[in-house]
């Protein structure tokens, strides 16, 4: 009777095995993870010392592939990096990885290990939460003296290189003041007027770029009471949505059904309104309120830990040139930061460009965006 | 022969550990103070939100059932021509991307119903009808309506006939669609951003606020472990309900009734409401993409046919959209991925499931370990990829398999919610039956288990393919080189101004819908057309 | 030759067959008699492999085959509810075993003819299972086990729940069948007349068990 066994002895052999299996996984997970701490610190000491990291990576002949990490809006012509590796050899390789606050963020948690050796986008709301956390590799570029000065004084020591800049402003929809006899606002201050009570919607600064803009726009106009006025305008029936799309698109009366003639939008809109028509129009039907503008300015920097330093730092060059920055302004409707390119006349005959945008200093913003959003949401969003 | 079952398991619970526990481990250790959870666990916010998150997410479930039950119920007990087309046209909804279904309800509803709790609900509901529809109808066709007459001729009421026979047979798979339908709404995010409006916040949307525009990371990844827990209770609570499901009766034979007479009007009805509710925003997107502004226009679809060579060209529409080839680029980039993620998913998904299956009661730990990727907050997952799959050969970041593999992991729980109650329904016996016949272990697996499962591993297939195409969660949080995907190109276009550019972008979301119908028809075709000719049990 | 030798088997922790010896000759046939619940099925599960025995041996032809997995043992069953294949047609039920063996598809079809003739279902190779009545179903499992030629064919209760006539030409074909083939045969049955009918001899349950 050697054969009874048959059952109870493949059940025993379960436990162990079973223990087995899971000790293996164990095991395995561990070494991953051991590999990775491992490198994060070793990385980490690499970039503790970028000053005397890899300049030399581009004296190979090997053709360099470059990744420009970028948002989703970045978006120039097909061809315009065709130029680029035709004079240099180096190829493009553009990464989007979601809106502007979504790549800082990642930037941030991958300082010194990169996901891409040149970042795009990156614009003076969000500028010193990068550069506080060490993501960039300084670099001056050769066009500097042709760049918006303005812009290159936000970013000192070449940290980052300004590439465009936008303006956030009131826009109003001009038949609709027109038909009723009504001023248009022409300032922040006149928005919390009677007047205009249930006439304003915005997106919120928590979830949109130029939501958060128009915050600060408050807040470089009216300093400590920016709060109070925030307070007077919710009373006077401001309507806060998520996104900019939404408030333009749902709710605003020169681009949709909405009940709602004045919008927190950009400056470009307006020639938007224009060049995107079908058939164009002879003129815009939005304005802007030229007093109510926060200037935005979008910065590129190359990632500290690239491997590509002098390379990335031709595509700083090639990315503030004449040639690139000509493409900014129909395809992505900002200003060109080089003072030389060329702007397309439509552009120019239908965007207001105001001369004293409202501004705040970078490092301000950053050390109290936090508090500014929270009081916010306290304030706005009960 | 639990040994044998756990192997199969294995390469599932690999992937996961490595391509979900570890990045959040990573993220965990490297951003999160002590502070950081004293700071989150006490402010009053944070307890409102998770308190909003659970009961719409428990309203959202019963408007999902209420919405997706009656068909659920006619497809999955009748047989009737054209069954696999209303099957795909009611499952579109799942598969395409928050921004485009949230930009039809938008065109769809009246302006005063744009931000609203109704709206954020509804459209929950219509998300998750694929979710229910793909889980419950295949255990419904295998469910035995003979039991049902035998219970009303020994004498059972109607009420006892379902609280005896059908309610126990069906729990597992009610159970499972009602968890995963909850788990979606409850970390969903676009929707309650932008149909739920700035005051409404899930505890997902706020770990987006916190991470990506307050920029604090600490108290991002603490509010999603708060996520976890909450989930992880609920789901508890649930699969307690579901527990002695392991005893169900089991069935295996397809027991469909060709719908005639009374019920071919009933279930006509059925079709045609829930197809309307399914098509109305659609059709409002479609009816969007011929329109500039307030005039008929075909400019859209012109600019997207002909824009190829103006980009440079200031004189004529810039290339603010995107040109035909872009877009076949994309769509094919995008199939690319989701092919190759639904294949992932699908053998890691029948190995656990198997395991599942056979460990019964055992296995149900394996089981709640397969939901896991589901309430992984998907921002905290993007960002733990980001850090730790980042140097040296492991440095897999914006890569397009790297996308596909992510996907694998938000898709497998999917698979596996839908393999395993069918396969519960496979009669053990049938393998018998087979073995005594000479059948080998492996021979039982293809010609029993894979045959028999072939309905349910077309409609898992489907599924992660969707997560794919839609870029849920955590797949919309990589950075990915290469074409730019369709859901990326719609929410950019309808991010700016111009009357032209928002109806490119309806112009695309329109060939999104129908590129995903007709992936949707080619599964359902494709599933037919594989089996035996002569094999057709429907009949 | 079947010998089943001080064979116990197990369901979890309750004793179902308990020290039972059975002996069946070749072309023998054997009915097994017992009331429902009282392991008869069990016992036929233990033989096919498809039950772990707790003690005891099975021997096939003096071999022992206690160990050897169902599917290389040579033993067919005909299983009480049939167990056919829903999602294959009536000719790749039957051609199972061919199917498993390798056997092309066309040979296969020819051999399932050729098996469903005999079981009198000729033109049925193409049906659909779900199509079949209860008296179909049993030929078509008859035939499918027939086809794999085993050495011992085990019958759970073949004809019950089928109604008098088809019970009673089911019977007749199933002797004429067994006769030509000189199949050995275990049949377990709660129905004292079809033992008598179809075996040449019957035995209770109780007197298989030593104890």
């Amino acid at each position: 009777m050697h054969l009874p066994d048959v059952v109870p002895s493949r059940m025993r052999r379960t436990l162990p095995r079973t223990r087995r299996t899971l000790i293996g996984l164990l095991v395995l997970v561990t070494l991953t993870a051991a590999g990775c701490a491992q490198d994060a610190s070793r990385s980490q000491d690499n970039g503790g010392a970028d000053t005397s990291t890899n300049d030399s990576t581009v004296t190979t002949d090997a053709p360099v592939t470059l990744t420009l990490l970028a948002h989703d809006s970045f978006t120039p012509s097909e061809t315009i990096f065709d130029a680029f590796t035709a004079d240099t050899g180096i190829v493009v390789r553009v990464v989007r990885g979601g809106d502007a606050g979504a790549i800082v963020t990642k930037a941030v948690v991958s300082a010194g290990n990169p996901e891409g050796d040149v970042l795009w986008g990156v614009d003076n709301t969000l500028l010193s939460r990068a550069v506080d956390a060490n993501v960039f590799t300084p670099y001056v570029t050769v066009h500097r003296d042709d760049l918006d000065a303005a812009g290159v004084a936000l970013a000192p020591d070449g940290v980052v290189t300004p590439v465009d800049s936008g303006d956030v402003c009131i826009n109003y929809d001009k038949q609709w003041f027109a038909e009723r006899r009504i001023n248009p606002p022409l300032t922040l201050q006149a928005l919390a007027s009677a007047n205009y009570r249930n006439l304003l919607v915005a997106p919120s600064p928590l979830t949109s770029s130029p939501g958060l803009a128009f915050m600060l726009a408050s807040i470089a106009e009216f300093g400590d009471e920016w709060t109070q006025w925030w307070t007077t305008l919710r009373d006077n029936g401001v309507l806060i949505v998520d996104s900019w799309s939404h408030a333009y698109y749902s709710h605003f009366t020169a681009a949709s059904d909405g009940e709602r003639p004045i919008v927190v939008s950009y400056a470009t809109s307006p020639p938007a309104e224009v060049i995107f028509a079908d058939p164009r129009p002879t003129e815009a039907p939005t304005a802007v309120a030229a007093l109510t503008c926060f200037r935005q300015y979008e910065f590129a920097g190359i990632l500290r830990g690239t491997k590509h330093e002098a390379a990335a730092q031709k595509l700083i060059d090639f990315l503030v040139s004449r040639q690139f920055q000509e493409d900014l302004p129909l395809t992505q409707f900002v200003w060109p930061s080089n003072r030389n390119a060329t702007v397309p006349q439509e552009f120019l005959d239908y965007s207001l460009r105001p001369e004293n945008p409202l501004i705040l200093d970078p490092t301000i913003i950053a050390a109290r965006r936090a508090e500014w959003l929270d009081t916010f949401s306290d304030v706005v969003l009960r | 022969m639990s040994n044998r079952s756990l192997r199969a398991a294995i390469p599932a619970l690999v992937w996961l550990a490595i391509f979900l526990l570890l990045p959040v481990v990573v993220l965990l250790t490297a951003q999160v103070e002590a502070s950081d959870i004293s700071r989150v666990l006490t402010r009053q916010s944070t307890w409102r939100i998770a308190w909003f998150s659970l009961w719409q997410a428990l309203a959202s479930v019963i408007a999902t059932f209420a919405l997706a039950l009656p068909l659920t119920w006619f497809i999955g007990r009748h047989q009737f021509r054209g069954r696999g087309v209303v099957r795909a046209f009611a499952s579109v909804g799942f598969f395409l991307p928050s921004v485009v279904v949230a930009a039809g309800f938008i065109a769809l509803l009246p302006t005063r119903l744009h931000v609203s709790l109704a709206a954020m609900i509804a459209a929950h509901a219509y998300f998750n009808i694929a979710v229910v529809l793909r889980v419950i109808a295949p255990r419904l066709e295998t469910f035995d309506i003979g039991l049902l007459a035998a219970a009303r001729t020994l004498g059972a009421g109607a009420l006892r006939t379902f609280t005896s026979v059908a309610w126990p047979a069906m729990r597992t798979a009610v159970v499972s669609a009602a968890g995963v339908v909850f788990i979606y709404c409850f970390t969903s995010y676009a929707v309650v951003r932008t149909l739920g409006g700035v005051t409404r916040n899930t505890i997902e949307s706020d770990i987006a606020v916190r991470a990506y525009a307050i920029g604090d990371l600490g108290g991002a990844v603490v509010l999603s472990l708060v996520q976890v827990v909450v989930i992880a209770t609920v789901v508890l609570l649930g699969r307690a309900l579901a527990r002695d499901a392991a005893t169900a009766p089991r069935r295996t034979t397809l027991t469909l009734t060709a719908a005639a007479g009374v019920r071919a009007i009933v279930g006509a009805v059925i079709i045609v409401a829930t197809l309307t509710v399914v098509a109305a925003p659609l059709i409002a997107l479609a009816i969007s993409s011929l329109q500039v502004g307030d005039t008929w226009s075909f400019a859209g679809w012109r600019s997207l046919i002909d824009n190829g060579a103006v980009a440079a060209t200031p004189e004529s529409a810039p290339a603010a959209a995107t040109s035909a080839f872009a877009l076949v680029d994309s769509l094919v980039t995008s199939g690319r991925t989701a092919v190759l993620a639904a294949i992932v998913a699908l053998v890691l998904a029948t190995g656990l499931a198997r395991t599942v299956v056979r460990l019964g009661t055992r296995g149900r730990w394996l089981d709640a370990v397969s939901m896991v990727p589901l309430i992984v907050s998907p921002v905290t997952l993007g960002l733990g990829l980001v850090v730790t799959f980042d140097s040296g050969w492991y440095d897999w970041r914006g890569t397009w398999w790297f996308v596909a593999v992510v996907h694998s992991v938000v898709g497998l729980p999917l698979a596996v919610r839908v393999l395993v109650p069918v396969w519960r329904n496979v009669a053990p016996s049938l393998r018998d039956a087979a073995a005594v016949l000479g059948a080998t272990p492996r021979q039982r697996f293809i010609d029993i288990d894979l045959r028999l499962l072939r309905p349910a591993l077309v409609a898992a297939a489907g599924l992660v393919a969707a997560v794919s195409l839609g870029e849920f969660g955590a797949a919309s949080m990589l950075s990915r080189s290469g074409a730019e995907t369709l859901p990326v190109m719609i929410a950019r276009l309808l991010g700016r101004t111009g009357d032209l550019v928002r109806t490119q972008a309806f112009v695309l979301a329109t060939v999104l819908v129908v590129a995903c119908v007709s992936a949707l028809l080619l599964v359902e075709s494709g599933a037919r057309n594989h089996s035996h000719p002569r094999d057709n049990t429907h009949a | 030759m079947l010998d089943v030798v001080d064979l116990t088997v197990r369901r979890g922790a309750q004793v179902v067959v308990r020290r039972a010896d059975l002996l069946v000759k070749h072309g023998e046939r054997v009915a097994v008699h017992g009331p429902s619940g009282c392991g008869k099925t069990t016992l036929l599960h233990a033989i096919a492999g498809l039950l772990a025995v707790d003690t005891g041996q099975i021997l096939l032809d003096g071999v022992d085959i206690t160990a050897t997995a169902a599917n290389r043992r040579g033993i067919g069953v005909v299983f009480q509810d049939d167990q056919l294949f829903p999602h294959f047609d009536v000719a790749e039920n039957v051609a199972y075993s061919l199917r498993v063996q390798g056997v092309a598809r066309r040979e296969r079809r020819r051999h399932a003819d050729d098996w469903l003739e005999r079981v009198g279902l000729g033109g049925f190779a193409q049906r659909t299972i779900n199509s079949l009545s209860g008296g179909e179903a049993k030929r078509v499992a008859l035939a499918r086990t027939l086809a794999a030629s085993p050495r011992v064919v085990l019958l759970d209760e073949p004809l019950t729940g089928l109604d008098a006539s088809l019970h009673d030409r089911l019977l007749i074909d199933l002797r004429l069948l067994f006769d030509q083939l000189q199949t050995t045969v275990v049949l377990v049955t709660h129905d004292r007349d079809e033992g008598a009918a179809l075996a040449h001899r019957a035995t209770e349950f109780s007197a298989l068990l030593r104890e």
